[in-house]
């Protein structure tokens, strides 16, 4: 009998049948993320209903050796939730439970399996929403979004999930239960919540979060701007931060991508416009109208200031939603104009985002292959969109060195080589272009505080770890 | 926050990262500026009889600092209370190290909003050079609303990080956790490390930068820091300079469900308070009520002015320490627990 099946009984016994997946057809299931260039079967998958049913799978493995990776909808783009080859995947997609809401004191707990947008739609009523918005809100989860310190368009004025997280529970790799934090932010002592926020699911399994509930804002305006050439719509974006406006979201989405959302969607947008910036801005509390009004002013007289060919302010909440169509479909609308696209996340400042994009699309002509561009302008966080035909290995390549190129130039003027998506496995080899040895040594040391052995999500975010090498071996599996 | 002793001598006044790294390879023990100021804090009522022996203060923020001459005419009262509060004598070998000499602006990148110091830079003048551009660090600590007594409290931007204390903009803008983009950082093994990054968003790796912010500098020192500005206009405006001396012993953050009666019980001995953050500061010695989750530092007693008795944020602590600090090298004491 193989190795893998007695795992898997092993693991029922612990948790009972019906909380454990294994099988052809589970490990094809969860072979990889939305990272999909890397596959690696696990031996089995677990559905843990509490923080006790996590404790018992990772004392399980930690007993037997078996690494073990966390994974909420899977939809991470960098690797993140790959399992080890023959390791167990503990799916948190029954953990999906609201354990406490505190509308007074604005915080909310509830267990990580749960999809972000639930979250706000659960406080809804009261006025209130969980800030942090990736594009992925709809099915990505609470969990996935505290390993990658998730993004989203809101959050040049919101800010990043980090900051929205009072407090975790959280599995270690050993075992043990910590309580990290609470629903009262800050208090003497050391910042732990700022590690575990962003480590990748490397540090432990968090099974529940104390989330900071952020007041809907009473104003919000949106508008839609399109520009004949580029440069006046990153111009533009320049422009509007020099001036001391904090709009809510900046994005930009440039032709590839609405040429993809006409095929797909007919969706009409004027013709010979280079680029859509999107803006919204928003207020609460006192004067919150006419600040909002005021601050579409500004922004409108700076697009006029850039050439913009046509400014489309929504009047209402419906004419909101369409324009934001345009970002928040851009992507899936891609499928339509080739098989496949692979959207790169890096960043760069702000200031250099008119010449990082030229060097995009010079990148993209080089090699052959096509590029779409969407992203948030606001804090330099650009996603390429290289699209391609993955049944043919040349473009493949091809694709694989111009996301290279892409990243090494962020790095040259002085950005990072990931804005939300992480480091995972995508990116482990390139850490060691943007830290130096001193720089990696002292991250292992953090790392370390909570994660000494090589079980919990082994192999991703440093680089060349020493176990790694043995692991590579045993454990992981690549695509074709 | 904590006014500073009169009489200490900094021996070792290092001008680079390197510097630093190297006396800490060679050095058994080490107490930086802010640890230094927390030892030896004064309390208020010493304050007032140093200021009528025209004892000069502010010196920890220049190398002029400590003429035998000024030392003597320190008024015999504060020279005893110093003598009781003063740990016992420094351990033989101990290095006291101020990194006041490590300050300037390295650049500052208008367009992007962000700016690049070394960590002994003193607030108020990164606050002058970034105004010329109508950007700020949106850091308001309440007592520079009320009349200050001549008795400068350390602000350079390491020391405020490493204390990482409650402010009046915290709801509005956040506070150093949010602001700092990265870190250079010198360790008590030699190690100088970059931490983080110098743009608005990154999530490359662990953000080691996020341990120092209130760690006292007991993990390590910081010598640079990259920060993120913020707009003037977009601050709500300062508050005009309020009576009353700044005499705060306590500060205080409750839920915000607790704030109202937090704040009923002692009325007459707040001195500033946020709703919006349930932030408190309290005057008087006597004791203050405790809420569910709060949590409260004290000023004006040496180094037991915090408390930290939750086990697993104890237990993580001594993890951290074992592996940036293993001999307990930097500011010993300067935790509470270590």
């Amino acid at each position: 009998m193989a190795v893998h099946d007695s795992l898997a009984d092993e693991l029922i016994r612990l948790l009972g049948a019906d909380k454990v997946l294994h099988g052809a057809a589970a490990e094809r299931a969860y072979d990889c993320d939305a990272y999909t260039v890397d596959r690696s079967k696990p031996a089995a998958v677990v559905l843990p209903e509490s923080t006790e049913d996590v404790v018992a799978v990772v004392r399980w493995c930690n007993e037997h050796g078996v690494p073990f990776t966390a994974r909420g909808a899977g939809t991470g783009l960098s690797g993140g939730a790959l399992p080890a080859l023959g390791g167990v995947v503990i799916s948190t997609k029954r953990m999906t439970r609201i354990l406490e809401i505190d509308i007074p004191n604005r915080v909310l707990r509830a267990q990580t399996g749960i999809a972000n947008k639930r979250l706000s739609d659960a406080v809804k009523e009261h006025g209130l929403h969980f800030a942090p918005d990736p594009s992925s809100q709809s099915v990505s989860t609470l969990g996935g979004n505290i390993a990658e310190n998730a993004g989203g368009p809101h959050t040049l004025k919101y800010g990043v999930t980090v900051q929205h997280i009072l407090g975790v529970t959280m599995v270690d790799p050993l075992g043990a239960v910590l309580e990290i934090g609470g629903p009262v932010a800050g208090g003497p002592g050391f910042d732990f919540l700022g590690l575990v926020v962003g480590g990748e699911g490397t540090l432990g399994v968090v099974t529940e979060a104390w989330v900071k509930l952020t007041p809907l804002p009473t104003a919000v305006t949106t508008a839609l701007i399109a520009f004949a050439a580029i440069r006046d719509a990153t111009q533009t974006v320049a422009d509007i931060v020099a001036a001391g406006t904090i709009p809510a979201a900046l994005e930009i989405i440039d032709h590839g991508i609405l040429g993809a959302l006409k095929a797909a969607f007919g969706l009409d947008y004027p013709a010979g416009a280079a680029a859509m910036l999107l803006v919204e801005c928003d207020a609460s509390g006192e004067g919150a109208f006419e600040r909002v009004r005021a601050e579409m002013e500004t922004v409108r007289e700076i697009c006029e200031r850039n050439q913009a060919m046509q400014i489309d302010v929504a009047k209402d909440e419906t004419e909101r939603a369409r324009l934001w169509m345009v970002r928040k479909k851009g992507v899936g609308a891609m499928g339509r104009i080739a098989p496949s696209i692979v959207t790169h996340d890096g960043v760069i400042p702000r200031s250099r985002l008119p010449e990082m994009l030229d060097f995009v699309y010079a990148t993209a002509t080089k090699h052959g292959i096509g590029v779409a561009n969407i992203f948030h302008a606001g804090d330099g966080n650009l996603h390429p969109c290289f699209y391609f035909d993955d049944r043919d290995p040349k473009q493949v390549q091809a694709v694989v060195e111009a996301g290279e190129e892409v990243i090494q130039r962020c790095l040259d003027l002085g950005g990072s080589i990931t804005g939300e998506h992480g480091v995972g496995v995508e990116k482990a080899d390139l850490m060691a272009k943007m830290f130096g040895p001193a720089d990696l040594e002292v991250q292992v040391r953090a790392k370390r505080i909570f994660n000494e052995g090589d079980l919990c999500n082994p192999c991703k975010v440093i680089p060349n770890q020493k176990s790694c090498v043995e692991h590579k071996k045993r454990w992981r599996g690549t695509a074709w | 926050m904590v006014e500073g002793p009169p009489a200490l001598h900094f021996r070792y006044l290092p001008s680079t990262a390197e510097e630093l790294a190297e006396l800490y390879q060679r050095t058994r023990r080490v107490l930086t500026d802010g640890s230094v100021y927390d030892r030896y804090a004064v309390p208020t009522e010493l304050r007032a009889q140093a200021q009528r022996a025209s004892y000069r203060h502010h010196l920890y923020t220049s190398e002029r600092i400590l003429d035998p001459e000024l030392r003597e005419r320190t008024c015999v009262a504060l020279r005893q209370r110093i003598a009781e509060l003063r740990e016992p004598e420094e351990e033989p070998g101990t290095a006291i190290v101020s990194t006041t000499r490590m300050r300037g602006i390295v650049e500052h990148m208008v367009a992007d909003q962000v700016v690049v110091v070394r960590g002994a830079t003193r607030l108020a003048r990164l606050q002058e050079e970034l105004a010329k551009t109508g950007q700020s660090i949106p850091f308001r600590p309440p007592e520079k609303s009320r009349r200050t007594d001549g008795f400068a409290a350390l602000d350079s931007i390491n020391h405020l990080i490493g204390y990482n204390l409650p402010h009046l903009l915290e709801a509005h803008c956040g506070s150093w956790r949010d602001w700092i983009l990265g870190m250079t950082v010198v360790l008590a093994d030699g190690t100088i490390a970059k931490c983080g990054s110098q743009v608005v968003k990154s999530v490359a790796g662990y953000d080691v930068q996020k341990l120092f912010v209130g760690a006292r500098g007991t993990l390590g020192t910081i010598v640079e820091v990259t920060l993120r500005t913020f707009s003037l206009k977009a601050l709500p405006p300062p508050e005009g300079s309020s009576k009353g001396e700044w005499d705060v012993t306590w500060v205080q953050r409750v839920r915000r469900s607790d704030f109202a009666q937090a704040l009923a019980g002692a009325r007459d001995r707040v001195r500033a308070c946020d709703p919006e953050t349930g932030t408190l500061w309290f005057a008087g010695d006597g004791d203050l009520s405790r809420y569910p989750y709060d949590w409260v530092l004290r000023r004006n007693c040496g180094q037991r002015n915090l408390e930290i008795s939750d086990p697993v944020q104890i237990g993580l602590m001594r993890k951290a320490k074992a592996l940036f600090d293993p001999d307990h090298k930097l500011n010993p004491g300067a935790m509470g627990i270590f």
